[in-house]
């Protein structure tokens, strides 16, 4: 118990302390990239579209980035600045002391994350600088007529179309409100022709349901991940940071994206099995590349039990390691 | 290299038991460097200095010390503990480092609390102590600014003051007068007898050994990773003063003193510099020099404008001793 209280302790005052320091500005910046392109370019495009891509963006750049810059604040941090001898000459177990920084950092992380994945969630689908009122459309109902097309002056409408002999034609009608059909001409074996007004909002104008969620649960769960590798790296080299980066963009990169089962041994991989549902026309792109994804709850545990090893192994490091200061 | 000097090393007996620290044949390495090498010391309760030239090893044997670092070889008890990551240990000591490494976007006061607060005390209580530890070392009206707008000294005092703010037994103190002013030098120096006074301990070190004069009478000489000599400071001052000294001299009449000064006994050589106003004299009697000088002078009117020795050159010394 009071091993659990220490944590708690040190990591409540490892968030105050973080959340009034200049790193934290930064990852909000970093979190806040894909958060603004969803804000400001969000609905002008296709929803579904922007919201997969900004979603991977998360996963790939701004999960990684803020948990590399704020993993270094547990070990790291502390033994460039030459301050740990302040905390290891304390009654203090070490890996409290790991634990409850780590716990700090990965829930400063987690939130940053999740917000932004909210904000790509609602402004992929909500924001834009364009009006988004439901339009109306218009179906054709006729076996032969084509081409056709509605344009709206004022109250009245001109609905243009083709009839089976490649004929021009025109009707003119009044302004045209859901439901009401337009009766045309009958074409030349007495068929009806109609065509039936129609409120329809824009396609893919909301994502797929629960997209919010799991994008926050995976982006959150990424931070976290990748604040225990730079934790752990910086526990056994100087700049954690630097080998950090390495690894998450290049070997993560080139891992995560290449076709083939060796995209297991990334971590994208199982936060892309969190959010990625194959099914869905959305990840038509993400879902070709030649990996089958787990169910999300199988990632979950199996990203979770890779963290939980990590960090008792980093506890564990963290007693035994001499850490060396420059004066 | 030669034994100490002073062999004042105890042998092991069974008073040991009432020692704070008690090295044997302890070495660390880093790589191929020696850090320390076959030190062999105990150190008794009250104040202790710890003297050593620059790279000699003080720094690390603190931090063997303290449990910063593992031995290599040998080993260390602090308090009757195996000093490295040793919990139990860490609530009667204190340790204040010699790098200049503090919070700067902290303040004094919430960076002790801080510290005092993980280690399980109120919040209450950690505030209260670390204001106390503050007003200790003269940060009363300081204590809320933030660290990174401190002067050297000031930073100093701040280390000092974590290092005593829980009240430990034992107190490391690295190189705590470095950077302070004659003013704050006199302040942390009251401190450390309060500290004696009330039953603490302390191990201090310095390049300098008249920093610790007036201090302690207990002095510990490392020189190269290897224990040197251990007695009071009269012993090691007598044993230093053998040592040939230079002494510079600006007067209006060089070469006149020169003369004099050559024929009193100690005085090996002197030398004029291309100013041909800063006379060298080099001296295995310093003392009787600076007693004869004032007289010497006058006689001549040599117009004597400066006067600096090397005392502070503890390097050469060292050298002197080992050789």
């Amino acid at each position: 118990m009071a091993f659990l209280k220490a944590t708690l302790l040190i990591a409540a005052l490892q968030v105050r302390v973080l959340i009034q320091s200049i790193r934290f500005v930064i990852c909000a910046l970093v979190a806040l990239v894909p958060a603004g392109i969803a804000l400001a370019a969000g609905g002008t495009t296709d929803t579904e579209k922007i919201g997969a891509d900004l979603s991977i963006m998360l996963l790939q750049f701004a999960a990684p980035l803020v948990g590399l810059i704020l993993g270094s604040v547990v070990i790291a941090e502390e033994v460039e600045g030459r301050t740990i001898t302040f905390f290891f000459t304390r009654p203090l177990h070490r890996s409290a002391l790991f634990l409850g920084r780590w716990a700090a950092v990965a829930l400063v992380g987690g939130v940053l994350i999740a917000v932004s994945a909210a904000t790509v969630s609602y402004g992929s689908s909500h924001a834009t600088f364009r009006d988004l009122q439901p339009e109306l459309h218009w179906e054709l109902q006729a076996e032969r007529a084509t081409g056709w097309k509605t344009t709206q002056t004022g109250s009245q409408s001109v609905v243009r179309y083709q009839d089976e002999f490649r004929d021009n034609r025109r009707k003119h009608v009044s302004h045209l409100e859901p439901g009401e059909i337009i009766e045309l001409p009958m074409d030349r074996r007495g068929r009806p022709q109609r065509i039936i007004a129609t409120e329809r909002k824009p396609r893919n104008l909301d994502l797929p349901e629960g997209f919010a969620g799991l994008l926050m649960l995976s982006g959150s769960l990424g931070a976290a991940i990748y604040t225990i590798i730079t934790a752990g790296l910086s526990i056994f080299v100087k700049r954690p940071m630097i080998l950090g980066l390495a690894y998450a963009f290049a070997v993560e990169g080139l891992l995560a994206n290449l076709p083939g089962s060796t995209q297991a041994l990334s971590v994208q991989f199982y936060l892309r099995s969190i959010l990625i549902d194959p099914e869905s026309p959305m990840w038509n792109r993400w879902s070709s590349m030649g990996s089958e994804f787990l169910e999300p709850s199988q990632a979950i545990l199996r990203l979770s039990v890779f963290g939980l090893i990590l960090l008792i192994g980093c506890s564990r490091a963290v007693v035994r390691k001499q850490f060396l200061l420059t004066s | 290299m030669s034994d100490p000097v002073l062999d004042v090393v105890p042998e092991e007996t069974s008073d040991q038991v009432t020692s704070l620290i008690e090295a044997r044949e302890l070495g660390r390495w880093y790589g191929e460097v020696v850090g320390l090498s076959d030190l062999s010391v105990v150190i008794q309760p009250g104040i202790t200095g710890l003297v050593g030239p620059n790279g000699s090893g003080k720094s690390t044997f603190m931090k063997l010390i303290v449990g910063e670092l593992k031995p290599s070889r040998g080993g260390v008890r602090v308090l009757g503990h195996q000093p490295f990551a040793n919990r139990e240990l860490y609530r009667d000591l204190g340790f204040c480092p010699q790098q200049d490494a503090l919070y700067d976007h902290l303040s004094a006061h919430g960076f002790l609390a801080h510290l005092l607060r993980i280690t399980g005390m109120s919040a209450n209580e950690s505030k209260q102590r670390a204001k106390r530890a503050l007003g200790r070392v003269g940060l009363t009206e300081a204590m809320h600014r933030k660290c990174g707008t401190y002067s050297k000294g000031m930073r100093q005092r701040v280390r000092i003051a974590q290092a005593i703010a829980h009240d430990p037994k034992l107190v490391i103190f690295d190189e705590p007068l470095s950077g302070l002013d004659p003013i704050a030098r006199h302040q942390i120096r009251t401190i450390f007898k309060e500290m004696v006074e009330a039953g603490s301990s302390l191990l201090v070190s310095s390049h300098v050994l008249h920093e610790l004069q007036g201090l302690t009478d207990r002095i510990v000489l490392i020189h190269r990773g290897r224990l040197l000599a251990q007695g009071s400071v009269t012993d090691i001052r007598r044993l230093l003063s053998q040592h040939p000294r230079r002494i510079s001299i600006t007067s209006d009449a060089p070469v006149e003193l020169a003369v004099e000064l050559m024929r009193l006994p100690g005085v090996r050589a002197t030398r004029i510099a291309e100013n041909e106003r800063t006379l060298t004299v080099e001296t295995r009697d310093a003392q009787g020099l600076f007693d004869q000088l004032p007289a010497i002078a006058t006689r001549l009117k040599a117009g004597i404008t400066s006067l600096d020795s090397d005392d502070e050159d503890l390097e050469a010394v060292f050298d002197y001793l080992v050789d």
